[in-house]
């Protein structure tokens, strides 16, 4: 039962994110969302009473609901950026949008792997549906650091996808992601930072001096 | 063993930097290590050959053996050229010895990734050096804080990421496979290999549709390759070279490893056939972009597209011929491609601008980089005798010798046009009068050495391939074809 309410939670999460209107906002559901995570693969420890799943508790739960956005909000605050990340389409369509999107993920898991439990289809429809999510925030969303969050929301929902599809991948492998995931959220914070100084702005879609 | 020195070499280079304040030591050290490194590489294939594998990280078969070589050699190359580019940069004030210094440490932390993907076993753990590889690499094209390179370098980490992660749901899909179907819990190359045909083909075939475009991203194959042009462009011009001639092979090398495990386990066509249409996709896309470019550092990025295009269309036709072409041609567009872009960049730095309009005969302004740009251009366009000819040739003979004739018409045809257009371009360049005011330049001799290097073994190849090094290709093909 648990398990049903923490997917039920990160399904929750995934629309949370695609209504909100503020990059701290954002961040705030990224650390709810990573926190269910944690939740989540704690549980799949307890069950399974492998020692590594915990480890990699422990992991997320410093690294993503953590440093991350503790990372994410001090540039936030300091690009006073926080009130505006750039919408092109507005909440109710992101919402509606990523709706169909979940319906038809749904729909189609199915054919990808055929012969499921329920359980099983609905982790792995979630899973891609935070994926999505995350994509659509990275491609509607103009602010860099919005597409920064967008990442990481996919890389989430990939993760989800690892520990409800394959029990969680070689440790080893597990532990070098989450080191790659911080490098690359560090590397593109300082990218941030040099567009805003540059720049004075953070607007990706004004990006534009390279062409053709 | 001397696989073991090799990235021990590049680690300890990544270091020295850090101990001394001189950029001209740094740059000598670069060079010594670089070139410790190639002889290293060439040592093992010519005396101990392919030692399968290591240890529990680490396996070296000949397909790793020569992408090895390949990143080398063009190491060395770059490394070759930063002595001379770094020393103009602090000369021009351009670069302090600080940023020498992270400029020679990113280098290695770089060129170590990059055999580091090479030479993993586990297919995850290549996954995160692939990643590794666009990080390090990422401060290396916005290196000079300008709008420009900013811009250039925030797509390369965003439109690279998102792929990687593309590429990432691939593998883990790989990896449920192997686990629902065949009961193993490994990600070791090998492993998967040997359990293939038990795993479920239509979820293989999903998997490897997120494969190819997610390390395809990396590649550079369009309709993915929009990062490409700006990174190449704005990145320093060693490291354009870098990017474009081993960055680019190294995630053709990851698609290539998922390829041989589709292959076996859904049969051969499939995975060929995806690869044709995306190397053909981006030879008539790159085509279209080459006529028009103006930015002759533009238009060698879109013709690394072109030359990735042409590499996956000889692994698209398939059979010995096809990836033996296909696997020639990694090569030979590294030297070459490494070769035009030093000489571009020196010919852009001299004249000041990247436009080509107003880059004017560079024969008599720079005889010795205009030399090699002449023969470059030749090289590239695919004239005899130099390499990229030959490796063209072979992939367009698989393709007949299979009757692919739509195939073989469309892939000379995209040539031609590349070819005129490069012809357009460069004529205008090197031949027309020079400035006046300019004074005619006299290349470092590591540079030159760079130069010599790189035309060395584009007309080389041309000519024939060593024996050591036709073995090491035809053991690489039979990796990649099972046979």
């Amino acid at each position: 039962m648990w398990a049903h309410i923490l997917t039920v939670g990160l399904l929750f999460t995934v629309f949370l994110m695609a209504g909100s209107k503020r990059i701290g906002a954002l961040i705030r559901v990224f650390r709810f969302q990573s926190l269910l995570l944690a939740f989540l693969t704690a549980l799949f420890a307890w069950r399974s009473g492998e020692r590594e799943l915990w480890a990699i508790t422990v992991m997320i739960l410093v690294i993503k609901v953590w440093l991350i956005p503790v990372h994410l909000e001090k540039i936030t605050a300091e690009m006073r950026s926080g009130e505006n990340m750039g919408l092109v389409l507005n909440p109710p369509m992101s919402v509606i949008i990523v709706t169909v999107f979940g319906w038809l993920i749904f729909g189609f898991s199915d054919s990808v792997i055929g012969g499921m439990s329920g359980d099983a289809r609905l982790n792995f429809s979630i899973s891609f549906l935070a994926i999505f999510t995350g994509f659509f925030l990275m491609v509607f969303r103009l602010k860099a650091l919005a597409q920064i969050i967008g990442l990481l929301v996919m890389e989430n929902g990939v993760f989800m996808l690892v520990s409800s599809i394959s029990g969680g991948m070689p440790f080893i492998v597990e532990i070098a992601v989450f080191f790659d995931l911080f490098v690359l959220v560090v590397v593109a914070g300082i990218f941030v930072y040099r567009i805003k100084g540059l720049f004075t702005h953070i607007d990706v879609s004004r990006l534009t001096r390279l062409k053709g | 063993m001397p696989i073991y020195l090799i990235l021990l070499i590049n680690a300890c280079c990544a270091v020295f930097p850090w101990l001394t304040r001189r950029h001209q030591a740094m740059g000598t050290v670069n060079i010594a290590g670089h070139l410790a490194a190639f002889i290293l590489a060439l040592v093992q294939i010519a005396v101990f050959g392919a030692p399968g594998r290591l240890d529990d990280f680490f396996c070296a078969d000949a397909l790793s053996l020569f992408f090895i070589f390949t990143i080398a050699t063009v190491n060395l190359a770059a490394a070759l050229y930063s002595k001379g580019y770094v020393a103009g940069e602090a000369g021009e004030g351009l670069m302090s010895d600080g940023k020498a210094r992270l400029y020679y440490s990113l280098f290695n932390v770089f060129t170590l990734s990059m055999f580091l993907v090479t030479l993993v076993e586990n297919l995850g753990l290549m996954w995160v050096c692939v990643e590794m590889t666009t990080l390090a690499s990422a401060f290396l094209v916005g290196f000079h804080t300008t709008k420009k390179a900013i811009e250039a370098a925030w797509k390369y980490v965003i439109i690279c990421s998102v792929g990687i992660v593309l590429a990432l749901i691939g593998v883990i899909l790989f990896y449920y496979a192997l686990n629902a179907g065949a009961g193993g819990k490994t990600l070791n190359w090998d492993e998967m290999l040997l359990r293939a045909a038990n795993l479920d083909q239509r979820l293989i075939k999903i998997a490897f549709i997120f494969i190819l475009v997610g390390y395809g991203t990396k590649a550079g194959l369009a309709p993915m390759h929009t990062w490409l042009p700006d990174a190449h462009s704005q990145a320093l011009t060693p490291i354009s070279a870098l990017l474009s001639c081993v960055l680019l092979k190294t995630s053709a090398y990851a698609i290539l490893r998922f390829m041989v495990i589709t292959n076996r386990a859904v049969g051969f066509p499939y995975a060929a056939n995806l690869a044709l249409l995306l190397g053909m996709l981006s030879l008539g896309l790159s085509a279209a972009f080459i006529l028009v470019q103006k930015d002759i550092k533009r238009l060698l990025a879109y013709h690394s597209v072109e030359h990735i295009g042409i590499i996956f269309v000889g692994i698209g036709i398939g059979g010995p011929v096809g990836a033996f072409g296909a696997l020639y041609h990694v090569f030979n567009h590294a030297v070459t491609k490494a070769l035009m872009f030093f000489a571009a960049g020196s010919v852009a730095k001299k004249y000041g601008t990247h436009d080509m309009r107003n880059i004017r005969g560079v024969l008599t302004a720079m005889p010795f980089t205009g030399v090699f740009l002449l023969f470059g251009v030749f090289a590239l366009g695919g004239l005899p005798p130099f390499s990229i000819f030959m490796s063209e040739l072979t992939i367009l003979s698989g393709a007949f010798a299979q009757g692919r004739y739509l195939v073989s018409g469309l892939f000379m045809f995209f040539l031609a046009v590349i070819f005129g257009a490069l012809v357009h371009h460069f004529s205008g360049v090197l031949f027309e009068k020079q400035p006046k005011e300019m004074a005619p330049e006299r290349e470092p001799l590591a540079t030159k050495a760079a130069f010599i290097l790189l035309g060395g073994f584009m007309l080389a190849l041309g000519l024939g391939i060593p024996a050591f090094l036709a073995e090491l290709l035809r053991a690489a093909v039979s990796v990649l074809t099972g046979v």
